[in-house]
C-alpha cells in the first residue's frame, strides 16, 4: 500500500514537474519580450534620469549627475508649460469621453430606426489609424477650403480661420478631434454596462411614478459608477499620454500651445538629444500618472447595489 | 513552438555579417542619403554596383533632417554594427556631422585626381564644406534656393504683367494688394515657411531677408551673433505687416499654390516639378525678392565620407565622384530642380541645354549671383530654435523689435564666442 503510495506520488509529481516546465517554456517567450523591451529600458531609463551628458561626448557618454536633471525639468518653464498644456488637453477630452459616450450610449440603447448602422458610425472612428484621422482632420480643417469653415462661414464665421495656427483655437481644435476620435470607445464599453442593469429597477421605478430624469440620476447614473471610473482612469492615461495626434497636427505648437508632456519628452530625447532629461521627464509624467490614478482608485465607488 | 520562439530572436540578434562590413569578394558600403527614390538614388546606387562588381553599395533612405541626424548619433553611441561610410545630407550639416562622425579630409583624394579638381567647384556654396580647421569635409552636390514661383493665369487676371515678376518688398506688396481676393479666396502672397513647420524653414527665410534689408546674422567668424538691428526687425515686419494687411497670412490653405488660391508663393526651387504639374504652363518663376536686393540663402546637400579605413574610404571616394558625371548629375538635378556645383558639369551639352531651357534653373544661376550662407557651426540647430522660439510670437501680435532683441540675447549667451 505504502508503495503503491509512493508510486503514484511520484507519478503525480512528475506530471507535475512536466506541467511546470511547459508551462515555463510557453510563458518564456513574453517574459524575454517584457524584460528586453519593459524592465530593462524601465530601469535604464532610471539609470540615465540619474545622470548628464560628458560634454563634448557622444549622446551615449554620461555620468552621474544625481537629482541635477529632476531640478532642471522642476525649474524649467517649459516643463510646466507642458504639464499645463497635457491638463489643458486631458480635463475636457475626459469630461467628454465620458459625458458624449455615455449620452450616446443611453440614447442608442433605446429601440430607434437604424440603431446598428448608428452604433457602428460612431465605432468606426475608434478602429481608423489616428494618423488617418490627424491628415483627414487636417484637411477637414484647414482654412479657407476646409469643411468645417465653409459650414462656419455659412453662419458668418471667417472662413480663414486657422484652427490648428491660431493660439487661441489650437487647444480646442486637438480636444474636438481626440473626443470624435475615443467617444466610440466609450459608447460600447457604457452600451455593454447597460445592458447589465436589470430591467426589474426600472419596472419599479415606473410602477413608482418615477420619471425618465429620477430614473437616469437615481437608477443608470449610480449603477454606472463602476464604469464610469474606469473609463475616466483609462481615459486620463491615455490623454496624459497623447503623442501622435499632437505630433502630426500641430508639432506643439503654435507657440508651445500644443506642447504635451509626452511630446515635451519626444522633443528633449530625439530633437535635442537630451536622453538624460527626457528620462526625468518621463520619470516625473510616471509620478503625475501614479498619483492620479491613485486618488482616482480611492475615490472610485467599484460597486454600487440595489 | 516556444523554443523556436526563443531561438529565433537568439540567431536573430547573433547575425554573423553585419551590413557594412567586408568580405574577400565584395566590400560593403553603408550609403546614408535624403534623396530616395524620387531622385532615383536606388536605382543610380544598383547601377553602380552592377558596373562595379567589387563594391556593393548599400542605399538607405531618410526621408527627414530629423532622422538622419537621430540615426547617426545612435549609431555612434552604440559604438558597433552599423555605420554609415558615406553620407549625403543637407548643407547645415558637415559640421555638426563631423561632430559625430570624423570625416575625411577630401583634399587628399582631390590631390590624387588629375581631372577632377576641387578648384572647379563654386567657392560659394563649399563654405559649408570647409570645417573651422581647414579640413574640407564634404562636396556640395547640387544647388538650391528660395525662389518667388507665382500663378501666371492670376497674373493676367489681375492685370499684371504675367512675364515681369516683383523684384523687391515694395513691388511685392504692390503686386499682392492687386491679387488679393477676399471674395474668391486668393491670397496676395504666401512664403516659405508656412509651407514647411520646421524651425530651419523659417530661419532660411528670415535670415535671407534680413540679409537682403542690409543686416548681417553673425559676424565674419560666426562667434558671435549680429542681428541685433533694424534690418532684422524689418525682415519680421514684411511678413506681419502683410499679415495684418490682408495680403498674407500665417494660417493659409492646403496646397494653396497648386489650388490657385495664392497668385504668388515663396518656395524652395525643388517645388518646381510639383507646381509645374499643378500649373503647367501657368508656373511663373522670378529670383525671391529682396528689401532692395536679393539675397537668397543657399541651400542643398552634400557628400560627406567618413573616417575608417584607407580601402572603404577610397571605395567611398569613387562612389562619390560617380555623381558627379554627367549623366548621373543632371538625372538628378532634373527630378530635383536643383543646379550643379561644379562648373564643368556645365560645359556638358546636354546639361547646359538643360539648364538653359529651364526657367527655374535660370532663375538659381542669377540668384547665386547675390547668394548668402547660413553659419557654418556644429551647433547651428539650436541657433534655429532659439530664434524661433522668440519670433513665433511676433506672427501673433508680439512686439518684433522685443523678439529680436530677447532672441540675439539668448543666442549670444548660448552659443557666443563658442
Amino acid at each position: 500500500m505504502q508503495k503503491a503510495k509512493a508510486a503514484y506520488k511520484a507519478r503525480t509529481n512528475a506530471i507535475r514537474r512536466a506541467d511546470n516546465i511547459s508551462g515555463y517554456l510557453f510563458i518564456t517567450p513574453s517574459v524575454v519580450l517584457f524584460v528586453l523591451f519593459v524592465a530593462i529600458p524601465f530601469v535604464y531609463s532610471f539609470i540615465l534620469s540619474l545622470s548628464k551628458a560628458i560634454p563634448g561626448g557622444t549622446m551615449a557618454m554620461v555620468e552621474f549627475g544625481g537629482l541635477g536633471q529632476f531640478k532642471k525639468a522642476l525649474n524649467s518653464r517649459e516643463f510646466w508649460n507642458s504639464l499645463r498644456a497635457t491638463a489643458e488637453f486631458s480635463i475636457p477630452v475626459v469630461f467628454f469621453h465620458v459625458a458624449l459616450g455615455l449620452l450616446l450610449a443611453v440614447i442608442l440603447n433605446w429601440k430607434i430606426p437604424f440603431r446598428s448602422a448608428l452604433r457602428t458610425v460612431f465605432f468606426v472612428p475608434y478602429v481608423v489609424s489616428m494618423v488617418v484621422v490627424a491628415m483627414i482632420w487636417r484637411f477637414l480643417l484647414s482654412p479657407g477650403i476646409g469643411l468645417v469653415n465653409v459650414f462656419l462661414h455659412l453662419f458668418g464665421f471667417d472662413r480663414n480661420t486657422g484652427w490648428l495656427t491660431n493660439p487661441k483655437y489650437t487647444m480646442a481644435a486637438v480636444i474636438m478631434v481626440a473626443v470624435w476620435k475615443w467617444v466610440g470607445y466609450h459608447m460600447v464599453i457604457y452600451l455593454a454596462a447597460l445592458q447589465n442593469i436589470p430591467g426589474t429597477l426600472y419596472e419599479a421605478a415606473d410602477i413608482e411614478g418615477a420619471g425618465a430624469g429620477q430614473k437616469f440620476f437615481r437608477i443608470t447614473f449610480p449603477l454606472l459608477a463602476p464604469t464610469t471610473w474606469f473609463l475616466v482612469i483609462i481615459s486620463v492615461i491615455n490623454t496624459f499620454q497623447a503623442f501622435d495626434q499632437i505630433f502630426l497636427m500641430t508639432k506643439g505648437g503654435p507657440m508651445y500651445k500644443t506642447d504635451v508632456i509626452v511630446f515635451y519628452i519626444y522633443r528633449n530625447a530625439f530633437t535635442y538629444y537630451d536622453m538624460p532629461y527626457a528620462s526625468a521627464v518621463s520619470w516625473l509624467l510616471f509620478v503625475v500618472i501614479f498619483v492620479v490614478t491613485y486618488i482616482q482608485n480611492k475615490l472610485s465607488v467599484t460597486d454600487w447595489n440595489y | 513552438m516556444a523554443i523556436v520562439c526563443i531561438a529565433g530572436f537568439v540567431f536573430t540578434g547573433c547575425q554573423g555579417k553585419t551590413p557594412g562590413s567586408s568580405s574577400p569578394e565584395r566590400l560593403t558600403l553603408n550609403f546614408w542619403e535624403m534623396y530616395g527614390p524620387t531622385c532615383d538614388f536606388d536605382k543610380i546606387t544598383d547601377e553602380y554596383n552592377t558596373a562595379h562588381p567589387e563594391v556593393r553599395v548599400i542605399d538607405t533612405y531618410f526621408p527627414s533632417h530629423a532622422e538622419l541626424l537621430q540615426r547617426l548619433q545612435v549609431s555612434a553611441a552604440a559604438g558597433s554594427g552599423e555605420k554609415p561610410d558615406i553620407i549625403f545630407y543637407d548643407c547645415i550639416y558637415p559640421t555638426v556631422t563631423d561632430s559625430i562622425y570624423t570625416l575625411v579630409d577630401l583634399r587628399d583624394y582631390f590631390a590624387k585626381e588629375s581631372s577632377f579638381k576641387y578648384e572647379d567647384f563654386y567657392p560659394v556654396f563649399q563654405r559649408f564644406g570647409t570645417a573651422p580647421d581647414g579640413r574640407v569635409i564634404s562636396l556640395h552636390t547640387w544647388a538650391n534656393c528660395l525662389v518667388l514661383f507665382y500663378n501666371k493665369s492670376i497674373f493676367r487676371a489681375k492685370g499684371l504683367d504675367p512675364d515681369t515678376p516683383p523684384k523687391n518688398w515694395q513691388e511685392m506688396y504692390s503686386y499682392a494688394r492687386k491679387i488679393q481676393d477676399n471674395r474668391a479666396g486668393i491670397w496676395g502672397f504666401l512664403g516659405n515657411f508656412v509651407l514647411d513647420n520646421s524651425h530651419e524653414g523659417f530661419g532660411w527665410e528670415w535670415q535671407s531677408q534680413t540679409v537682403s534689408a542690409g543686416g548681417k546674422i553673425w559676424d565674419d567668424t560666426y562667434t558671435h551673433p549680429a542681428f541685433n538691428s533694424s534690418a532684422a526687425v524689418e525682415a519680421l515686419t514684411f511678413y506681419t505687416d502683410a499679415f495684418k494687411e490682408g495680403i498674407s497670412t500665417i494660417s493659409p490653405p492646403e496646397q494653396a499654390f497648386i489650388n490657385g488660391l495664392t497668385g504668388m508663393q515663396i518656395a524652395g526651387s525643388w517645388m518646381q516639378n510639383t507646381f509645374s504639374s499643378a500649373l503647367g504652363d501657368d508656373l511663373g518663376v522670378g529670383v525671391w525678392p529682396g528689401k532692395n536686393n536679393p539675397a537668397p540663402n543657399v541651400g542643398g546637400e552634400h557628400f560627406m565620407i567618413v573616417k575608417s579605413d584607407e580601402t572603404r574610404q577610397q571605395a567611398s571616394w569613387e562612389f562619390v565622384k560617380y555623381w558627379f558625371t554627367p549623366k548621373v548629375h543632371l538625372r538628378v538635378a532634373r527630378a530635383e530642380g536643383k543646379t550643379p556645383t561644379y562648373k564643368p558639369l556645365e560645359q556638358d551639352s546636354e546639361y547646359a541645354a538643360w539648364l538653359a531651357s529651364n526657367d527655374t534653373m535660370k532663375v538659381i544661376a542669377e540668384s547665386m549671383n547675390s547668394a548668402t550662407n547660413r553659419a557654418v557651426r556644429p551647433d547651428y540647430p539650436t541657433f534655429t530654435e532659439i530664434v524661433f522660439k522668440h519670433i513665433e510670437p511676433v506672427f501673433y501680435g508680439a512686439d518684433a523689435n522685443a523678439a529680436i532683441q530677447a532672441a540675439f540675447a539668448e543666442v549670444e549667451s548660448t552659443m557666443g564666442n563658442r
